[in-house]
């Protein structure tokens, strides 16, 4: 059975790209262009083994939805990249401190893709690695 | 002491200043009167100490010569006056004995008869001072007279006022109570044959039985031996005996008291002792006689021999009553105050002395003297030698060194015997003293210490030479008279006396002048000294008043510009000193008010500047964040898709395009990093992350890219590390290796022929990495500029070289942040070589 991820992005080529390298690494990906439809569908259905999570968006930021679904006890362990072109230090840490399991940076490439998705999958049981 | 003086404020170093140039002067003025003050106090009160103590020095002095001189001169007046008294004494002795002889030449003219004998003696008296009736004292310490006379003390004064100077009345001498008595005791007419034919007494002392006086036994005293010189005599020769009379003793000496008795371990009783004038009034009297004869002769022809016993009273008279002091005559002789007269005759023998005992006597009982008063050793030797005493003394030479050291018999005390012969007397030196001065027949006088006292002791040679008293140019014999050398000058030492307390109070009044001079230099001292201490206190405290007030005048306005000036310094620009005066204070806060006026201009331009700069900064901080974001969208496509195109496609020339997409997109995504890191940088948000990172490891990754870039070009790489090079370095590892690429990037970019080099060296704190090349090198122009932002050297923007032009600025921004520095060495044509230092701690 194929893993399913969701993406969270209100830019169309993100989404595109993301969902290009996913698929092509042998994963399912669903698509939504805003945080209020990404709440919506992970209301419905939480069975995603990844989300990557936009934070600029128009509607309400990446951060936000991350409160959202962590406060949420139906939502609260499903695991979130942030996937995000805010690219300095701090902020990335900032990221993992709300609630972010990891960050992917923009631009990405499958490597980096590939060593993240390693990573938040290795998570459960597992202590997470640095670097 | 540069440090230390300007430790202290202008205001501290002025009020020091007057301190030190007036308050100083005047603590050592103030110093030097009050040491000038204590010195003429102390040189007075000295002097006037000295003056006082040299003038009673000198006073005393003054007194002792006068007194030694008055002293003098009244001893040897006195002397004179008594060696007078001495002689004309002896002259009226001589005399006396002179009229005897007339007496008895005339007496042999007479028939001897009674009638005629006894008519001649009728008239032959004389007056002779009785002693009257004497008691013991109350006190039985002394004898008093019962029947005092009464002394009529009355004074005259001088009817003529020109006697009126030192008149000096004596009244008639009233003490002494004289009566007639016969001059001789006997008249005797004694035959050839020795027979006393006729014989008139006036007295009851002698026998008045005829006796045969050729017989010692039948004599007075049984001592009398003149029939013998009788028979020798020629016609009209006088014969004169020795005082012939038995001889008293006495156990005292001194007065006869009940007390001197229980000391003499004798019975009290006046009577039975020898007379001694004051000392015991009722004595036993020595009675001697002296006995005149001549042959009386008729028709030629010796037929008997009158003699005249002549009552020795008499001749005592002549000094028993007289006295060497003011008092000049007594009523009875006193030998206890050492002022009395006594006589002696020509063998030195005591015929006259108060103390009756000291008159030499006969023994009756033997017709002998009796033993005279002998010094101890020749009592001692004649007891001794077993003979007679007239046999012994033969042996013995008179005044035999006589001494005060000597000491006279003891047991002939307790016999009661002191009678006197000088010539045996040698416990008393001044017998010798009297032969001496009588032995030519003349007289004097010497001072002697007898009993404690300085006495004058005086002998005059009593002129009568008839008979045997005609052998010697000592005659009869001589008088002596002993004084009290002090009574003579009681007048001067009196005045000494009364000098030495005059001396004394003067001297006393002296002390007290000095030391009431001396308190009152000592009170004027002080006086003074408080009015010093006063005086400098006050002008202390004025001159330190003004100098505080000079000081804070001077340095008020000082601390006010400096004030003022803080404010401005402070921030406060509008702030302006205000201007107090015209001099130099008021053009220095003019001076100070427009600096601070056009400071104030200024700053509030350049904080226009200033706030335009930083708004630009930060837009443009927030224009590179926001840039940065916004391309990485359009990179993120870029970069994923030529990836995935890259991946994917199979036709060779289609996957270079991507290729090239591909590496493009990653070259604007570097540019990109560089914009960001250094828009960090600016927004101060670039935080490096130091750990210990492994050296060489990281040293061969960066190399092996540069290497191949540099074969690739034709260049060598070669690395030189130092052998002590640490295993690991605390550093940021990321930016090592970004700072490393930077520079070994541009060497192989900018080097057209030769070698790269990059090395590693060990300082003490650092490690210097440096990366040299063998290029075109590096003016010293660009060097200034070559690690500012956005530079590129001129040929950078061929295109040959492209760059973004921010790696240096960062390479050094980084180096920076990590502690150390960075540098650059280089000439145009002959290679660069680049270096920075990461601290090794």
């Amino acid at each position: 059975m194929k893993k399913r991820a969701l993406i969270v992005d209100d830019t169309e080529l993100n989404r595109k790209l993301a969902i290009a390298i996913l698929r092509r690494e042998g994963w399912e990906a669903e698509q939504v262009a805003c945080g209020k439809a990404a709440l919506a569908m992970l209301r419905e259905d939480c069975n995603f083994d990844i989300v990557l999570l936009d934070i600029r968006m128009p509607d309400m930021s990446g951060e936000e939805v991350c409160r959202t679904l962590r406060a949420d006890p139906r939502t609260a362990t499903i695991p979130l990249i942030a996937y995000t072109a805010h690219a300095l230090e701090d902020e990335l840490q900032g990221f993992r401190d709300i609630g972010f399991n990891e960050v992917l940076v923009k631009p990405t490439n499958v490597e980096a893709m590939r060593a993240a998705l390693a990573k938040v999958l290795a998570l459960p049981g597992e202590p997470e690695e640095q670097g | 002491m540069k440090g230390y003086l300007t430790r202290f404020g202008i205001r501290t170093k002025l009020v020091a200043l007057f301190v030190a140039i007036k308050v100083v002067p005047m603590l050592l003025l103030a110093l030097l009167a009050w040491q000038g003050v204590t010195r003429l106090g102390r040189e007075v009160s000295d002097r006037s100490s000295r003056m006082a103590g040299s003038m009673r020095d000198t006073v005393g002095e003054l007194s002792d010569v006068m007194t030694k001189e008055s002293v003098r001169a009244l001893d040897l007046k006195s002397r004179e006056l008594i060696e007078r008294l001495t002689t004309d004494t002896a002259l009226a002795v001589a005399e006396f004995l002179k009229a005897r002889d007339n007496d008895v030449l005339l007496a042999a003219a007479l028939e001897p008869t009674e009638a005629d004998f006894e008519r001649f003696l009728r008239n032959r008296t004389r007056a002779l001072v009785v002693p009257g009736k004497w008691v013991l004292s109350g006190d039985e310490k002394s004898w008093m007279q019962k029947s005092k006379q009464t002394t009529r003390s009355e004074t005259i004064e001088p009817d003529n006022p020109e006697n009126k100077l030192d008149f000096n009345y004596r009244p008639p001498d009233q003490s002494s109570l004289r009566e007639e008595r016969p001059l001789y005791h006997e008249m005797t007419f004694v035959g050839l044959d020795g027979l006393e034919r006729v014989k008139v007494s006036a007295t009851e002392l002698l026998s008045r039985e005829l006796r045969n006086v050729a017989q010692k036994r039948n004599t007075y005293a049984c001592a009398e031996t003149y029939f013998e010189d009788l028979k020798r005599l020629q016609p009209g020769e006088v014969y004169v005996s020795d005082v012939i009379g038995p001889y008293v003793r006495s156990h005292y000496y001194g007065v006869v008291t009940p007390e001197a008795a229980r000391q003499a371990k004798v019975p009290f009783a006046p009577s039975k002792e020898a007379y001694s004038g004051r000392e015991n009034p009722l004595g036993k009297r020595f009675q001697g006689i002296i006995r005149w004869a001549t042959p009386a002769v008729r028709n030629g022809k010796t037929i008997g021999y009158v003699t005249l016993a002549l009552n020795h009273d008499h001749v005592m008279s002549f000094t028993d009553n007289l006295m060497p002091t003011e008092a000049r005559y007594t009523p009875i002789p006193d030998a206890s105050n050492g002022n009395y007269a006594f006589m002696w005759d020509y063998r030195d023998r005591n015929i006259a002395h108060p103390r009756h005992q000291s008159i030499i006597g006969f023994n009756p009982k033997t017709g002998d003297y009796e033993t005279p008063w002998l010094e101890a050793s020749i009592y001692k030797g004649w007891k001794q030698s077993g003979k007679s005493l007239r046999k012994y003394l033969e042996t013995v030479p008179a005044f035999d060194h006589q001494s005060r050291e000597k000491k006279p018999s003891v047991e002939l005390i307790k016999e009661g015997i002191r009678g006197l012969d000088g010539r045996y007397l040698n416990f008393a030196p001044q017998c010798q003293g009297w032969y001496d001065l009588t032995k030519q027949g003349g007289s004097g006088s010497f001072a002697i210490l007898w009993s404690g006292v300085w006495k004058l002791t005086t002998a005059a040679t009593i002129p009568y030479f008839t008979g045997k008293y005609g052998k010697t140019p000592r005659g009869f014999g001589y008088v002596t008279i002993g004084a009290n050398v002090d009574e003579f000058h009681k007048a001067a030492t009196v005045t000494k006396a009364l000098l030495d307390t005059r001396v004394n109070v003067y001297s006393q009044q002296m002390k007290q002048t000095a030391k009431d001079t001396h308190d009152m230099i000592v009170s004027s001292m002080s006086k003074t000294a408080w009015s010093l201490v006063g005086m400098t206190t006050l002008m202390i405290v004025l001159v330190i008043l003004i100098a505080v007030w000079l000081a804070n005048m001077l340095t008020g306005r000082v601390t006010m510009l400096s004030g003022g000036l803080q404010k401005i310094e402070q921030g406060d620009l509008s702030h302006r000193i205000g201007k107090t005066s015209d001099d130099e204070m008021g053009l220095l806060a003019d001076s100070i008010n427009r600096m601070a006026d056009s400071v104030q201009s200024s700053f509030t331009h350049l904080e226009g500047a200033r706030q335009r700069a930083e708004e630009a900064n930060r837009l443009k901080s927030v224009f590179l964040a926001s840039m940065s974001h916004e391309l990485r969208t359009p990179l993120n496509g870029i970069l994923g898709f030529s990836e995935l195109l890259k991946l994917d496609l199979q036709d060779a020339e289609q996957r270079s395009f991507a290729e090239t997409i591909h590496s493009s997109s990653e070259h604007l995504l570097n540019l990109l990093n560089d914009l960001l890191d250094l828009a960090k940088i600016e927004a101060g948000r670039m935080e490096l992350k130091l750990v210990p990172t492994e050296l060489k490891p990281l040293l061969v990754t960066v190399t092996a890219v540069h290497r191949a870039h540099a074969e690739r070009k034709g260049l060598v790489l070669e690395e030189h590390y130092a052998p002590d090079l640490p295993a690991t370095l605390l550093c940021d590892p990321t930016r090592l290796v970004q700072i490393l690429n930077n520079l070994l990037n541009n060497a192989v970019k900018f080097t057209a022929r030769g070698s790269i080099t990059l090395s590693v060296e060990c300082l003490e704190h650092a490690l210097r990495f440096s990366v040299s090349d063998t290029g075109i090198g590096i003016s010293k122009d660009q060097q200034q500029r070559i690690f500012d932002k956005f530079h590129q050297a001129d040929n950078f923007l061929t295109s040959e070289h492209t760059g973004t032009g921010l790696g240096l600025a960062l390479a050094r921004e980084f180096v920076t942040l990590m502690g150390g520095e960075m540098g650059i060495e280089s000439e145009p044509g002959k290679g660069a070589s680049f270096f920075f230092l990461v601290p090794n701690q």
